[in-house]
């Protein structure tokens, strides 16, 4: 069973936003990861996960956030994850990201922290 | 675009075979067919009612033939009037019933008598003195005066034999002969028969070693090839075992065309006349074509799973749409598109042999006569024949055209040896020219670019069905051209199937939905870089090892604690798992409840399970406060992770005695509690962040634990993320909502039986999707109406808490 997962990426200002589309479970993981592994080597540390058309997470998924936060921030960027839907919301929350990350309900939002908190959130 | 340049090809095709053919072709030229099945069965009627024989009525097999001997004249000396008068191409009709009477008429080309057999077991009808005589007159015709007698009714076993000779004076020792054979003033056989001794073909032999040379090449090449794909073969299932699932997959293609053989019926043709001149009637040659057929099959699978196996990454899109197709994609517009562009070229490669007819200086062009499709009672079903048979194709583009590419890395050279291989394979089953001429070789090099560059554009199906549009076109026209009716209607279904059915390979590559050709892509690079098949035996009893290890890892039996009844399950999805589930027995009396899980599945998740399983029992001495152990094992997951690895973890601890637990959730899925007083189902989600996801300080600040009572009857239900995430096959999941649902309704029941209903639940649910996470669950039940075991609470039970 294969479900279609995607990435699109666009620029917003200095950030870099990364649209995900789909299932993120163990078998898009990688995909993901490679995405955001170019965009840290591109030297784009501020990055903002558009959320709003991921339909599932899986813990795969969620591991790419943590396998790179540490790198984006000491690059003096960071991860921001924005307009979640609320089922995915739940993963998020279940695990504790709202802890870890920044969550953001739009991708505007996220992208104006950048502006107000340079660097480490 | 690309759809319009194919139909431009298809129509430049069609008009080069409309004005090249009738003027080069062999079978519109010299040996012009003007009699079909049908008018053959008619004048073979006619004429045995003339001998007395009524066989209106009978069954039918027509087959037509070339005569070699007479061939072999042609080509020696085309200003043999033997040969001018004789066409090459005889037609045989074979007539018999159910009796076991058989009468065998064979007719010329435009339907002149050459031969009459009658092999009824009873001869009976007009007899006549002269029937000898008679029979000779009706045999040569316009030449009779040419002939002069050799026997005259000598006696025989057979009957009194009768013969005329018609020596060739343009020609020492080719002759013609009439035979006939009478009984009792009956004709019983008669017959038309040519010999050309060997020196009479030398003038055709003495083409020179250049033409000895290139005709031993064209087998040699073949036979290279053939070793090179067995070869490929090998090594290719030392690596992986998809080239054969593929290629048995795609089988059922030529399998359908070697099937519309049966279904035209021209093996049954030649099966009957083949069992006849063996003296047998009926269709036991039938088998023999059938067995023919299998192993043509089976060689068909050895070369594709060679190709599959051989395919570069840079070809393995052309191969796609094949692979999604015959794993039951139908839906697939891209297959479609190449079945569209491979049916339009082949009409474009198949006018080749003319234009080279035509700048050689006008030879006969001698391709696909196949003559005995003609005589089928369905012809037009033929060109099927060409999804199972066109070897050139096979051999040079669709196996050699992949191997090359990851091997010869200069283009031209690659396209030289391709071009040259082609030029000598495609003279073997085919040669459009007589055996050794060089145009052969032009006319294969041309069409072996043509289907190249067709694979090139079109992929694995473009040129699969190239031929059978090739076929088609080349078929359909010249029966068109063909002055007899029946041909003439076969022709114009030909073209009508092929009409038909290209045009709906355009209409499902405009109106299906594309096919996801990058997963199809992605499947076929992993399975090319899989590890080595030997390899992956290894590994997958290493995995066995593992998975049985693990498994002893999980308790193998719920605790006895008093006053509370524990059930627990655990499937993981793939051999070994992540998921976690343990009892351990805590100091006073207490026990440890615990499930977790590993972030990732497989091995390595597997290693971390063990990891924090062993970490846990050696806490148990010390039994240190639940936020402290958390703390540590946090500190010892991050530390090894490294951010590539987290565990989600939920524990309990219970004082059974107390009826009291207290509870820690590091990331996990929060454990439901049924209360029996109400009725209701309420989630613990006391905060806490999952291990390894972040430091010390952080992780703690987030950390808190939960303390609750139990009363009789309550019910703690622990789960893994695979649970909640459980997926049906349109997607949905099976949630919290309806995992609470399910507790409430089976709340009575006691542990085991929850779980069972649980999972009977997840099991309708899911359908027929296939767990995709490691599904676990652990139910903790106070029993209803029992006094707490120990009576009075524990003081280090109490001390824990604070």
């Amino acid at each position: 069973m294969t479900r279609s997962f995607s990435i699109t990426t666009r620029n917003d200002g200095p950030v870099r936003v990364l649209a995900l589309k789909g299932y993120l479970d163990a078998h898009t993981a990688p995909q993901f990861e490679t995405a955001v592994g170019e965009e840290l080597q591109a030297g784009h540390s501020r990055l903002v996960v558009d959320c709003s058309e991921l339909d599932y997470i899986s813990s795969a998924g969620l591991g790419v956030f943590m396998i790179y936060i540490d790198e984006a921030r000491q690059a003096g960027g960071d991860i921001k994850i924005a307009a979640v839907r609320p089922k995915v919301y739940q993963v998020f929350d279940v695990l504790g990201f709202p802890a870890l990350f920044d969550i953001q309900p739009t991708v505007e939002e996220a992208v104006a922290r950048f502006g107000q908190q340079p660097g480490k959130d | 675009m690309k759809r319009a340049v194919s139909a431009a090809a298809a129509v430049a095709g069609f008009l080069s075979l409309w004005h090249w053919m009738p003027r080069h072709d062999a079978a519109l030229g010299d040996s012009r067919v003007t009699v079909g099945r049908k008018e053959a069965i008619e004048i073979a009627t006619r004429w045995a009612a003339q001998y007395g024989v009524e066989i209106r009525g009978w069954r039918f097999a027509v087959a037509s033939q070339t005569d070699p001997a007479l061939m072999r004249i042609r080509l020696a000396s085309p200003a043999s009037r033997v040969a001018r008068v004789f066409t090459p191409i005889r037609i045989r009709v074979l007539a018999f019933d159910n009796r076991g009477d058989a009468v065998l008429v064979t007719m010329t080309a435009d339907g002149r008598p050459l031969s009459f057999l009658d092999r009824r077991r009873n001869p009976a009808g007009r007899a006549s003195a002269d029937a000898a005589e008679a029979e000779f007159a009706r045999l040569a015709g316009a030449n009779a005066h040419e002939f002069v007698r050799t026997a005259d009714n000598v006696r025989t076993l057979e009957g009194s034999r009768s013969a005329w000779e018609w020596l060739d004076p343009a020609l020492n020792g080719v002759l013609a002969r009439i035979v006939v054979i009478t009984r009792n003033g009956h004709v019983v056989n008669s017959s038309v028969e040519f010999s050309a001794p060997r020196e009479a073909a030398a003038e055709a032999r003495r083409a020179g070693w250049q033409r000895a040379l290139l005709m031993a090449l064209a087998p040699l090449t073949a036979a290279g090839i053939s070793v090179l794909a067995a070869w490929s073969l090998f090594t290719g299932l030392l690596r992986h075992t998809d080239p054969l699932g593929f290629a048995a997959r795609f089988l059922w293609i030529p399998a359908i065309a070697i099937a519309s053989m049966f279904l035209s019926g021209s093996y049954q043709n030649e099966a009957l006349l083949h069992s006849f001149d063996e003296g047998l009637v009926g269709d036991t040659r039938l088998l023999l074509g059938f067995t023919v057929s299998l192993l043509v099959l089976l060689g068909i699978y050895l070369l594709l799973a060679a190709s599959w196996a051989s395919v570069p990454p840079s070809q393995m899109r052309l191969w796609a749409p094949a692979a999604l197709l015959v794993r039951g994609c139908w839906k697939n517009r891209q297959a479609a598109g190449q079945v569209w562009a491979g049916m339009t070229a082949g009409v474009l490669i198949g006018a080749v042999p003319y234009w080279v007819a035509a700048a050689a200086g006008g030879p006969r062009v001698r391709f696909l006569e196949g003559a005995g499709g003609l005589m089928a009672p369905l012809p037009f079903l033929e060109p099927l024949e060409e999804l199972a048979s066109a070897w050139e194709v096979y051999l040079v583009v669709i196996f050699l055209a992949p191997w090359t590419a990851g091997r010869i890395h200069r283009w031209w050279l690659r396209w030289l040896v391709l071009l040259a291989a082609g030029a000598l394979v495609a003279t073997l089953p085919r040669s459009p020219f007589p055996p050794g001429h060089l145009a052969n070789l032009a006319s294969g090099a041309a069409m072996t670019a043509g289907y190249l560059l067709v694979y090139r554009h079109a992929g694995l199906l473009g040129a699969w069905f190239a031929p059978l549009g090739l076929h088609a076109a080349v078929q359909g026209t010249r029966l068109v051209h063909l002055p007899a009716a029946s041909l003439e209607a076969a022709g114009w279904q030909t073209l009508a199937l092929f009409f038909s059915f290209s045009v709906a390979a355009l209409a499902a590559s405009f109106l299906l939905p594309a096919a996801d050709e990058d997963a199809a892509v992605s499947r076929m690079l992993e399975a090319a870089t899989a590890p080595p098949r030997s390899q992956r035996e290894k590994l997958r009893a290493e995995f066995e090892v593992a998975r049985r290890a693990q498994r002893d890892l999980l308790p193998s039996a719920p605790p006895s604690i008093a006053g509370f009844d524990v059930a627990a399950v655990c499937h993981p999805a793939q051999e070994v798992g992540g998921d976690l589930y343990d009892y351990l027995p805590w100091p006073h009396g207490r026990w440890m409840l615990c499930v977790a899980d590993v972030s990732g599945k497989g091995l390595g998740a597997a290693l971390y399970m063990t990891m924090l399983k062993g970490m846990l029992a050696s806490s148990a001495h010390h039994a240190p406060p639940l936020e402290t152990l958390a703390s540590r094992l946090n500190q010892a997951v991050a530390g090894s992770g490294r951010g590539r690895m987290f565990i989600t973890l939920s524990l309990i601890l219970l004082d059974p005695a107390a009826r009291r637990a207290e509870h820690l959730r590091a990331g996990h899925n929060p454990p439901l509690l049924w209360r029996a007083r109400t009725g209701q189902c309420e989630f613990l989600r006391p905060r806490g962040i999952g291990l390894g996801l972040t430091s010390g300080p952080s992780f703690e600040a987030n950390l808190e634990t939960q303390a609750f009572e139990l009363e009789p009857g309550d019910v703690v239900v622990m789960y893994s993320d695979g649970v909640t995430e459980d997926m049906n096959p349109e997607g949905r999941l099976f949630g919290e909502e309806r995992l609470a649902a399910v507790i409430c309704r089976h709340a009575g029941a006691d542990a085991r039986r929850l779980a069972d209903a649980i999972m009977e639940e997840a099991r309708s649910f899911r359908e027929t999707a296939e767990l995709h996470d490691d599904w676990t669950l652990l139910v903790l039940r106070c029993r209803p109406g029992e006094a707490p075991a120990g009576g009075t609470v524990s003081g280090a039970a109490l001390q824990d808490e604070v």
